[in-house]
């Protein structure tokens, strides 16, 4: 009679501390104000134990696998070429778009900055005394999202020594979308890193950000932060592309702070990486600011994808509306965990939020777990969730057709992820992502 | 419906605060240990298995936690409660031979008239133990058995031993282990193989003791192919000092049987509630939970369905209303663990007056459960800007061939439809009580026509003063 | 004087004033019409005559039989005997027809006697049944939930339905003709006709003569940018079905 219905826990070990830490000493930089974050942020990482099932937004999520021994840490020399690159991938989609690289390996960092002059906009690294961010900025890096957050996220503000910075001037629209690209170059590479998106008063930007390693089979362990703020009236289309190596661990943290009035257009596409932990919170702060999320998590093999998301409506008449479409193949296992919170002040308030989920294999193993928290009668909050697999009268219509039960398939499924693309609002690189990653995708998956 | 409105006219909420003057047989000493569950054991003339059983399970409560998450539990002072309160020493079923005072509780809550009108069977249970208990003589004929948990345990120990603790094992959760130490009362309830019982059978409980525990014990067994509809409800006057609630029950859902359990929980606002409520459901049973949750001060509590053969079913039907320092945290558990089950759970919640109302669910997918189906629809209502409403639905899934769809909505009473009401001359207490009472509509249509109205009734009892 | 008496009306929806200055009176035992082209402020007057909150009245005055109402509730000026026929009524999911109709009538009986113990089940079933009949509904309508998957024409008759049931003594229809095809059309009018009375005065609004084909209106107004431009008999309406509001001096 008796049944056993919770999932087993896997017995854990404890996890082992990299190798690096204890020997790690900062080399100080010319900005007293980010050695000190990085000072504390040490301390904060050596404080904190890893995560466990105990850990609040870590529940079900499992380190094990993870060889903490084997990485190493990039080495803290930058270099700068002020020369514009073209990547393959955005010239091809897009004309004039401002194209610009990192690339993090055994001997650095080294940094390709687009021919930038007159745009308003500032890029490079926190670090290099070339390129000067207003200080205002500079101290926004390490205030949005906190190194106590948890150890990983103190890992980044730890070990990076340098932050990225695209900063936007007041009223400065940027037509041409920015392409920005970091390279994980080596096998077992840790890439601690650290960025910050600054768009001030009514400035207007779309930003394409992809991490990509430099070869599928190497073994890449990164995490890193996101800290994006958004001024009263500023404008952010964000397109985060997420394609390191199936090799790969991939822990990352991001927040938007959203002032009055501020617009922010968000697109996760998370594909490559054998095991990613994903946090992202919006904090609309300001009245009418307003944030659009979408999420495409395709995981497949025996990928590892844990996300958690959380709109706060803190400003009166807010609005957000979060999609994530997960397809599910082999034996692969994701997670999502929203939350809506509602905060007593923030009246008129309208939060949304949708998880649909495409299964294609039995093995797969799907959570959707949706939340509100509301503490105030005057909005409009509700949440959907659907977990299904292909429907067989779409197949046999499809079939009745002339299109192959296979095709059939690859059919049901693009226009399933259609629903996700069609959220992006430039088509150009609605086009890219389409043609690039979900074709390919596709084709590997069925 | 509405017919029968006059009916009922007159329950009032102090049809349910008044007090009795405390007269009982035995009263165990205020907190808990082996001395006072070995009382409890003595007093019911036990077999030594549940002498042991009890303790065992008394060890199990003790080294387990309090729950972290739910309600806030601090009010709760578990040294400071009365575990066992023993009314009189016989178990009744003629009103008549009830002791006189407590036979007025009864008549007070309209309990000897409902069961003359439409009910199959009824139980009593007044503190700690059943007064009363009484089933139609042609159900009795036919072998359906509705008996107090005890009168089960001594006059089909077999039976009884065969099934208790098989749905809710003690080492479930830190209450289920407490209830397994302590209980006493509840209902013991077998239906033969294809027998229809059309009537509900109820069972009412009822709190007179200040810093009292409650914690009866049910078992319901639906043979294959048979039908039965339970219904408790349950009151308490109103006390400065706490007192607490905690049963657990059993049901076990035969092939082809059809279980409906009824909950209109009514408790005083001094009663913590915490309760364990599980159901197995076998090959194409079907088994649906209808809770109303009014009252309490806190509620836990999360009616679950085991779907364990194929093509079983599973419903919910929840309603809570949470005013005045009111912590309504339920909701509803389906795990489908085998192929073709089916589930669906419906929640409607109501917060007011700072009360705040948590639904909080499972929809679990076994590997096994191929062509599983499930449905979740969450809907809340907050009525003003000082309630909250907390939605937490979890969806897990292991299987491919599923189909599992999940809608929740807050939203506060539309102003375009006060309007309407009002432009028809309805006052702005009323239009919101109106729009309540249509808000909960799929859920009082579920019940049987008498609750319905009382439903109704207790709705506009709780708007009363609403609206400025 | 018996009826409705709006006396130079400004209203302002969100800061914009919509409607400059209206006059307008309509005694009881009359029926008039207003006509307009859309966005002319004629369901703006309707609601601010039922005294929607979004509509705020800036100067002006409206009696209803000698009385002035702005400062009531909606409730109370139904209680007055004023009545709205949406033009979009909403749904009231899970709350039946019968049981909104009933719980109205034992709303405005109380507003007069306030220990009114409720209409009898039967006589109120009694009377519904009879005012359904009239309007050519079936009976099963009673236990749909109001207005929730209505068409159209569902939702324009049980509006009427409501005004045969509370039987008010100023009814404002709002493009009660709207989404009506000829039959429902003709049924509805006739329905309105019936309820006529020298007690009841009837103001419509619409775009069109067809209903008025029915209604019979003692005077036609005329409404253009929030202002009444110009009124008369019944043949006005007949020029505009004619020439339009082209003719109409603006």
């Amino acid at each position: 009679m008796k049944q056993t219905t919770s999932v087993p826990i896997e017995a854990s070990k404890p996890m082992n501390e990299f190798s690096f830490v204890d020997s790690f000493v900062p080399v100080p930089g010319h900005l007293s104000f980010l050695n000190d974050l990085q000072a504390r942020a040490l301390e904060t990482y050596r404080s904190l134990p890893f995560p466990d099932e105990t850990t609040s937004g870590w529940h079900k999520v499992s380190l094990q696998g993870l060889s903490s021994q084997s990485y190493h840490l990039p080495a803290t020399s930058i270099a700068c070429e002020p020369e514009r690159v073209g990547v393959e991938l955005a010239t091809k989609y897009a004309k004039q778009m401002l194209c610009c690289r990192q690339i993090v390996s055994q001997q650095g960092r080294r940094v390709n900055v687009p021919a930038i002059q007159g745009t308003g906009l500032s890029f490079g690294l926190s670090s290099d005394p070339a390129v000067a961010f207003p200080e205002k900025i500079i101290q926004k890096i390490g205030q949005i999202v906190p190194a106590v957050s948890d150890k990983f996220t103190a890992f980044g503000y730890a070990f990076a020594s340098t932050s990225t910075v695209f900063y936007l001037a007041e009223d400065q629209v940027l037509k041409a979308p920015v392409f920005y690209q970091e390279i994980q170059q080596g096998n077992h590479l840790a890439v601690p890193s650290t960025t910050l998106i600054y768009l001030a008063r009514n400035s207007s930007a779309t930003l394409v950000r992809q991490r990509i390693s430099d070869d599928p089979s190497h073994d890449q362990f990164s995490a890193g932060v996101l800290e994006v703020h958004l001024e009263e009236g500023a404008h952010l289309d964000l397109l985060d592309l997420n394609g390191v190596s199936s090799q790969s661990w991939d822990f990352q943290n991001q927040k938007v702070i959203l002032e009055k009035d501020a617009v922010l257009n968000e697109f996760t596409l998370l594909h490559s990486p054998g095991f990613s932990k994903y946090r992202m919170q919006a904090d609309l702060a300001g009245k009418g600011s307003q944030a659009n999320i979408t999420g495409l998590f395709l995981p497949a093999g025996k990928q590892r994808f844990y996300m958690d998301t959380h709109q706060n409506h803190l400003g009166e008449n807010t609005v957000s509306d979060l999609q994530y479409r997960g397809v599910m193949d082999g034996e692969s296992q994701s997670r999502w965990e929203g939350m809506i919170y509602v905060d007593p002040k923030a009246l008129r308030a309208d939060g949304y939020q949708a998880n649909h989920n495409l299964i294609l294999s039995r093995s797969a193993k799907v959570d959707a777990i949706p939340g509100l928290e509301i503490l105030t009668d005057d909005v409009r909050c509700s949440h959907g969730v659907t977990v299904t697999n292909i429907d067989p009268e779409q197949q046999f219509y499809l079939t009745s057709r002339g299109i192959p039960g296979k095709e059939g398939v690859e059919l049901i499924v693009s226009g399933f992820i259609q629903k996700a693309l069609d959220r992006v609002s430039l088509d150009s690189l609605r086009q890219m992502i389409a043609e690039e990653f979900i074709s390919r995708i596709n084709k590997t998956m069925l | 419906m509405s017919e029968q409105e006059d009916v009922l006219r007159g329950i009032e909420p102090q049809r349910y605060d008044f007090k009795d003057p405390e007269k009982y047989v035995f009263k165990s000493r205020k907190g808990l240990d082996a001395e006072v569950v070995g009382q409890i054991s003595a007093h019911k003339e036990e077999p030594q298995w549940m002498r042991e059983n009890r303790l065992k399970a008394l060890q199990q409560f003790n080294a387990m936690p309090m729950p972290s998450w739910g309600v806030d539990l601090q009010g709760l002072d578990l040294d400071d409660l009365y575990y066992y309160v023993k009314p009189t020493d016989e178990i009744q079923n003629d009103w008549d031979e009830i002791p006189e005072a407590i036979k007025n509780t009864f008549n007070r809550l309209g309990i000897p008239e409902a069961e003359q009108k439409f009910l199959a069977g009824v139980g009593a249970q007044y503190e700690s133990e059943m007064v009363y208990h009484n089933i139609q003589k042609q159900l009795e004929n036919q072998g359906v058995i509705f008996l107090s948990i005890e009168e089960g345990l001594r006059q089909h120990p077999d039976l009884f031993k065969q099934y208790f603790g098989t749905v809710v094992p003690f080492t479930d959760n830190k209450f289920a282990a407490l209830n397994t130490a302590v209980w006493s009362g509840g209902s013991f309830v077998y239906i033969p193989p294809f027998v229809k019982v059309e009537l509900p059978l109820q069972a009412y409980f009822r709190l007179n003791t200040a810093s009292i525990g409650q914690f009866e014990r049910s078992i319901i067994i639906a043979d294959e192919g048979s039908q039965v509809h339970y219904v408790e409800g349950c009151t308490a006057p109103q006390y400065s000092k706490n007192s607490f609630h905690s049963g657990v029950i059993e049901i076990i859902v035969k092939k082809g049987a059809r279980v409906r359990y009824t909950t209109i929980q009514n408790w005083s606002t001094n009663v913590y509630n915490l309760v364990t409520q599980r159901a197995m459901v076998h090959e194409e049973g079907t088994m649906e939970w209808v809770d109303s949750n009014l009252g309490s001060k806190a509620t836990m509590k999360y009616p679950a369905c085991y779907l364990v053969g194929p093509h079983a079913h599973g419903e919910m039907l929840s309603m809570a209303f949470a005013g005045r320092g009111q912590d309504q945290d339920t909701g509803g558990k389906m795990l489908h663990l085998a192929e073709d089950t089916t589930s669906k759970i419906t929640s409607k919640s109501i917060s007011k007056d700072g009360g705040r109302s948590s639904f909080r669910g499972l929809v679990y997918v076994d590997k096994k459960a191929e062509s599983a189906k499930a449905k979740v629809v969450c809907d809340a209502l907050i009525l003003d800007g000082k309630s909250r409403s907390d939605t937490y639905p979890h969806i897990e899934n292991r299987a491919e061939n599923v189909s599992i769809g999940h809608e929740a909505s807050v939203s506060k009473v539309g102003e375009e439809q006060l309007f309407y009401l009002t432009s028809r001359g309805l006052s702005e207490e009323e239009a919101t009580t109106m729009v309540i009472s249509g808000f909960i509509e799929p859920l009082v249509k579920e019940l049987p026509m008498e609750y319905a109205v009382e439903m109704n009734r207790l709705i506009q009892l709780q708007m009363e003063g609403a609206v400025g | 004087m018996i009826g409705l008496e709006i006396k130079d009306l400004h209203v302002q929806v969100e800061d914009v004033e919509i409607l400059h200055g209206i006059n307008l009176i309509v005694p009881a035992g009359e029926v008039h019409a207003i006509m307009g082209p859309n966005g002319t402020g004629k369901s703006t007057l309707a609601y601010t005559l039922m005294g929607h909150p979004k509509y705020q009245v800036t100067s002006g005055e409206v009696l209803l039989d000698g009385r002035s109402i702005l400062a009531l509730s909606p409730e109370a000026r139904s209680h007055a005997g004023l009545f709205l026929a949406f033009q979009y009524p909403v749904a009231i999911p899970g709350v039946t027809v019968a049981n909104f109709l009933r719980t109205a009538i034992n709303a405005h009986r109380k507003a007069v006697d306030p220990n009114y113990h409720g209409i009898p089940i039967p006589e109120f079933r009694k009377i519904m049944l009879e005012k359904m009949k009239l309007l050519e509904m079936d009976q099963k309508m009673g236990g749909r939930y109001l207005n929730d998957g209505f068409s159209g024409g569902e939702k324009k008759r049980v509006e009427i339905l409501q005004m045969a049931m509370l039987e008010p003594t100023m009814a404002v229809l709002d493009e009660t003709d709207s989404g009506l095809d000829i039959d429902a059309l003709r049924i509805v009018s006739e329905g309105i006709n019936t309820l006529k009375s020298n007690r009841l005065g009837i103001l419509v609004i619409t775009h069109y003569q067809r209903m008025l084909n029915y209604l019979k209106p003692d005077i036609v107004h005329v409404m253009v940018d929030g202002k009444i431009v110009e009124s008369g008999g019944p043949e006005l309406a007949l020029q505009l079905e004619e020439e339009g509001y082209r003719g109409v001096k603006a």
